[in-house]
């Protein structure tokens, strides 16, 4: 019986799921400086905020465990909301599906492009990034284009029981997903994959059926994320999307999902991306300037990349 | 217990497999009991491997006639052998590190519903049934790189048999990088395996443990099969001189006057691979290091040049201690590495050949590099000349040469240098006989030149052949010195096979 | 050389030939010497950062952050001119090799890949420059921005400055030890190591002459236009890498040079003036460097595919 105990790895358990320390002690901190921080008013503000580009953290946290990557989550999200805003006149629901077909489309042209050429997915990621933000500029013509359909802000408004919509669909994607990643065939096999590509080669998986569906769910997830931004701020510009990409990947590294790739989870990645936000947020009460944020955020990345790189270097050795 | 049940499984007649111009097995012959544990013992080359690979569907016979339960059979691909029952367990490559035992298992072949959602309950049951029945005592939820190397190991069995229905596992040196009580454990796995009518095709160098586990042991050399000895028969001297067979020729060995130690190690140890490890070197010797898979010789090897971490490390040369942090360091003192995959850590695939041959030279040796292209291509030919590297031109991408040219430009890139002692580790692995004479050649060369040479090798005829000196390592641990013409293979072999209760983690 | 031999070694020159040749027939303004003028202007600055990013990308790393970069070189460049011209010069250069050296220090000491460094880095100096200068700032008539705005045989001297550090940058590359080891660790890192060729040195100073680069560009668009602003650099790092890319440099690393890279350049401000004479939005060029790119990428792709398969004999 002790050799079964042995076996369980109690200090890896507890450096994997070191996020939750970080938030308790984010929130902790903050709260200590400036009590305003967790108020039933800032919360809210915070959930707002973050069950938009949420999605989109859902679907990097998929890519990333598969071991690929996507810049251009940000540059789909964006396509999708000018769709919406553009497909207005025409009644809001063909505008949601028109807008949230073509960024499943983008996603899976990623996918395809990705597995074809056997590039790897960062430079042609960059590559189709470019492309679609271009797309949208050229559509809206460098504007920022508002809505027409009044209506269309219902979407987003609503509100059940006192919470927005919005969050109810997030909080839904995140255990759907979460539920498929951890209890389903096609969730494992993406472990799979991630974990050691030729040995799922070997014990029968498709792998390139994996991989391209794969980057065709972050292109929906995106789309819906895009629907969303314009039903909130029914405004299709270039803009949006902008930091998107980076925000979601320090989030759901943060989260404690390594870039090898074969293990994480979509609650870590959510608990990732909370503390982004909740970071920024903080950084707002705290009155920092908008740009210290940015430069925090990418000073953040660099931080748990190191930390990371610590740890697979280590497990080299063995 | 002896695999007593007579019915053959499978059976291979005339198998002959012919790679580009070596024969790589030569009208072998070979049949499997069902529930025997069959051991196949042979020199590296010998043609054991690529019978397995054969067999696992990694390579497919030139000619030969395959009978698998009684009927013709065809293996073109791994999923071939699969079907027919027949499983290889390798280490490393099958597996999930970061999933759980049970999902190792079951990767594939998840227990789930038709929505596509897995029970874990019932494969982690399942699981723990088919532990028990083997009787290992692996924790089913543990993740798999928390285990040893020998549970990963039993895991792999276990998935074999219980998943994937394999009636012939085939386990290719099994016990090289285990403890003795996990070898224990793998035994009595063996003898479970036996009960449940499965047969084992047991590849190892370690004739102790053949003796303990097999009914019938078969021996290769050079391509063929040269007898299938039962259990009653087993006698370890017989065994070791039908492995030998006579040397292509000999080489005379030559008086050495050992009176200059140009380098030494002292107290090297890897945790987990080489356990206190000193040796030294004498200049314009030819030092060989022989160990098989698992003797910790690559690590050992790379450890001196700080491309894998040692515990305890002193090193000197020329009676000085020296440190060597980097492959760097080591050139500027004159030592030189020849890596044992040369596609991967020698290469630069699409270069031509001429820069390939000055890699270092460029950087070392030259004051400024100023691609003064008619210098380097004429150092280059010289080289080229030098060492007989077939090219039609130095201009050309050194991935059109063949494995043994290409192996030639290595070596004159270590060459050019002017290096004082050279570190060869494997240095004709995968070479065709012509070529590995000529770097034989060139080696003894070098030798009395002043060169100091450590050889570091998995093919004991190699080390027989061109070594002063040898050392043998086997499990972390040096099981034999022996110099002059004392270098052979009945002084050598049986010393690599033996393995006694020593070595790393024992 | 026999021509087509000759067509084969120089793929890029050839297309970028036809490429004119092809927007010269559909634009006859082309051949206007103020439209190619106006193409070497353009290409002047933007091609400094892309030199200075393939001496990156041929050592095997790529750097996202230049576009940031550049967004802060500018606003500093500025902002030290209003001391004194001299510190504009030399303080984005120095600041320049902390940049670049940063960048080479995380990627070898962590080992990290430099692509997702990059992309951190890239949003810290994005923010500092915009804490730094908020707004845009304005530069007064200084000396060297006469000089930058003099010419020579009707070109502009910073044109000059461009090919100049093209052809620097081109010996360093093929004639120095650090310059070819680039090429040798590009393709097959882990044999260079084992080769003792000094990896770590070699790529930082491959991220500091590009920091630098992208610095000297930074300092040349402020003197030619008199000012700076704090996002000036945005997008940059695609153009540059589209320009990369077209110049025949292999993502991969080990091939290319910074004479391709001026031709990759060229080849790009050609198709977008095109573009701009042809009455096309301005907003499809960032479509155009987006398909560019991909259709680089795969033909690279293709060409490394290709090579493994045909070695033209026994491969190891």
């Amino acid at each position: 019986m002790k050799g079964r105990l042995r076996q369980i790895n109690y200090r890896q358990a507890i450096s994997d799921n070191r996020i939750f320390v970080f938030i308790v002690a984010l929130f902790v901190i903050v709260q200590a400086i400036n009590p305003g921080f967790i108020t039933a008013n800032n919360v809210k503000i915070i959930f707002q905020n973050l069950s938009i580009e949420g999605m989109v953290a859902i679907g990097m946290a998929m890519l990333i465990i598969l071991g690929e990557i996507d810049l251009s989550v940000g540059a789909i999200m964006s396509v999708s909301c000018c769709v919406s805003i553009y497909l207005q006149p025409y009644g809001i629901l063909p505008a949601i599906l028109a807008s949230i077909g073509i960024g499943t489309l983008a996603g899976f042209l990623n996918g395809a492009l990705v597995v074809k050429s056997g590039v790897s997915s960062l430079p042609i990621t960059l590559g189709t990034m470019g492309l679609m933000n271009g797309i949208v500029y050229v559509v809206t013509e460098s504007q920022s284009v508002p809505g027409t359909n009044k209506s269309f802000l219902y979407v987003a408004d609503t509100m059940i029981g006192g919470i927005n919509l919005v969050i109810y669909l997030f909080i839904a994607l995140v255990v759907v997903f979460e539920f498929v990643l951890q209890k389903c065939y096609f969730g494992r096999s993406i472990m799979a994959v991630g974990g050691n590509r030729f040995a799922a080669e070997y014990v029968g998986l498709r792998v390139d059926r994996v991989r391209v569906l794969v980057f065709t769910l972050t292109g929906l997830l995106s789309s819906i994320a895009g629907v969303m931004t314009a039903a909130r701020y029914n405004i299709a510009s270039g803009h949006i999307g902008e930091q998107t990409a980076l925000a979601v990947i320090t989030a759901v590294l943060i989260g404690g999902i390594s870039l090898s790739g074969g293990e994480g989870s979509i609650t870590k990645a959510f608990f990732g991306y909370l503390f982004i936000i909740s970071l920024q947020n903080a950084m707002r009460l705290l009155k920092f300037p908008p740009d210290l944020s940015t430069i925090i955020t990418g000073a953040l990345l660099i931080v748990i990349l190191a930390i990371d790189a610590v740890t697979i270097r280590r497990n080299q050795f063995k | 217990m002896t695999g007593t049940n007579s019915e053959i499984y499978i059976e291979a007649r005339k198998v002959r497999k012919v790679f580009q111009n070596t024969v790589a097995l030569d009208d072998v012959d070979f049949e499997v009991r069902k529930g025997e544990v069959h051991a196949i013992v042979g020199e590296n080359g010998a043609g054991k491997s690529t019978l397995m690979k054969i067999l696992s569907g990694v390579h497919q016979m030139t000619s030969g006639e395959l009978v698998i339960g009684g009927e013709r059979a065809a293996i073109a691909s791994v999923a071939d052998s699969q079907r027919y029952g027949i499983s290889i367990i390798y280490q490393e490559l099958s597996n999930f590190p970061k999933l759980s035992v049970t999902e190792n298992i079951f990767m594939g072949r998840q227990i789930r519903s038709k929505a596509g959602v897995v029970n874990f309950a019932a494969m982690a049951s399942a699981v723990r049934e088919m532990l028990q029945e083997y009787e290992i005592d692996i924790n089913p939820r543990a993740r798999l790189d928390n285990l040893t190397v020998a549970e990963k190991q039993f895991v792999e069995i276990i998935k074999a048999v219980s998943v994937y229905g394999t009636k012939v596992v085939i386990m290719d040196e099994p016990t090289s990088s285990l403890t003795r009580i996990d070898i224990e454990k793998l035994y009595k796995i063996i003898e479970n395996l036996k009960k449940h009518d499965v047969s084992v095709i047991f590849i190892s160098h370690h004739l102790e443990e053949v003796f303990e586990i097999a009914d019938r042991v078969t021996v290769f050399r050079d391509g063929r099969n040269v007898a299938c000895i039962e259990r009653k028969d087993f006698d370890e001297d017989e065994l070791i001189a039908l492995m030998l067979g006579h040397s292509i020729h000999k080489f005379e060995k030559r008086r050495i006057d050992r009176r200059e130690v140009i380098f030494e190690i002292r107290n090297l140890s890897i945790k987990n691979r080489i356990e206190d490890f000193s040796i030294k070197l004498y200049k314009g010797e030819v030092l060989g290091i022989a160990g098989l898979t698992g003797s910790g010789k690559d690590e050992l090897i790379k450890s001196l040049f700080n491309l894998w971490p040692a515990r305890t490390k002193d090193l000197y040369l020329k009676g000085e201690q020296i440190a060597i942090r980097s492959p760097i360091d080591a050139l500027e003192k004159g030592i030189v590495y020849l890596p044992e995959e040369r596609k991967t850590q020698a290469l630069f695939p699409e270069m031509p050949v001429y820069l390939n041959i000055l890699a270092i030279w460029l950087f070392h040796c030259v004051k400024r590099a100023g691609a003064d292209k008619r210098t380097e291509l004429r150092e280059a030919e010289a080289l080229i000349e030098k060492l007989g590297v077939k090219t039609s031109s130095p201009r050309i991408p050194i991935t059109s040469l063949s494995g043994g040219n290409q192996q030639k430009a290595i070596i004159a890139r270590l060459l050019a240098v002017g290096p004082e002692i050279m570190i060869l580790n494997d240095p004709t692995r995968g070479i065709d006989v012509g070529s590995k004479d000529e770097i034989y050649r060139l080696i003894r060369q070098l030798a009395e030149n002043g060169t100091s040479i450590v050889l570091v090798s998995s093919e004991m005829e190699e080390i027989c052949y061109i070594a002063d000196r040898a050392v043998v390592l086997s499990k972390g641990v040096v099981r034999g010195e022996f110099s002059d013409e004392d270098v052979n293979m009945g002084n050598i072999l049986p010393c690599a096979i033996r393995s006694d209760k020593r070595g790393v983690g024992a | 050389m026999r021509p087509l031999q000759f067509i084969r070694s120089q793929t890029q020159l050839v297309i970028l030939v036809v490429v004119f040749l092809i927007c010269a027939a559909v634009v006859p303004e082309f051949l206007n010497e103020r439209t190619v003028l106006n193409i070497l202007k353009t290409v002047a600055t933007s091609g400094i950062v892309a030199i200075g990013l393939s001496v990156v990308v041929i050592g095997g790393n790529l750097d996202l952050s230049v576009g940031s970069v550049f967004s802060l070189m500018c606003v500093v460049s500025v902002k030290m001119q209003n001391t004194s011209p001299w510190l504009g010069l030399i303080v984005p250069i120095v600041l320049a090799v902390g940049v670049g050296a940063l960048n080479g220090f995380l990627v070898t000491r962590f080992r990290l890949n430099s692509i997702i460094v990059t992309l951190g880095t890239m949003s810290v100096w994005a923010g500092a420059a915009l804490l730094y200068s908020p707004t845009i700032m304005t530069v007064p008539g200084t000396f060297y921005e006469k000089i930058s705005n003099s010419a020579f045989l009707g070109i502009p001297t910073y044109v000059y400055v461009f090919f100049a550090a093209a052809i620097v940058l081109q010996v360093v590359l093929f004639k120095t030890k650090f310059g070819r080891s680039l090429f040798f660790q590009g393709v097959n890192p882990e044999a260079a190591e084992i080769a003792g060729i000094n990896k770590n040195r070699s790529t930082i100073l491959s991220m500091v002459i590009c920091s630098i680069c992208v610095a000297i560009g930074a300092i040349l668009q402020t003197s030619r236009v008199g000012s700076g602003y704090p996002i000036s650099g945005v997008g940059l790092e695609f153009s540059a890498l589209t320009a990369v890319l077209l110049g025949g440099v292999s993502i991969a690393g080990g091939k290319g040079s910074a004479l391709r890279t001026v031709i990759g350049v060229l080849m790009l401000q050609v198709i977008l003036t095109g573009m701009i004479l042809m009455d096309i939005k301005h907003d499809w060029q960032s479509i155009v460097k987006g398909a560019l790119i991909l259709v680089a990428l795969t033909l690279d792709a293709w060409q490394q595919r290709a090579a493994a398969r045909n070695p033209g004999g026994l491969a190891a």
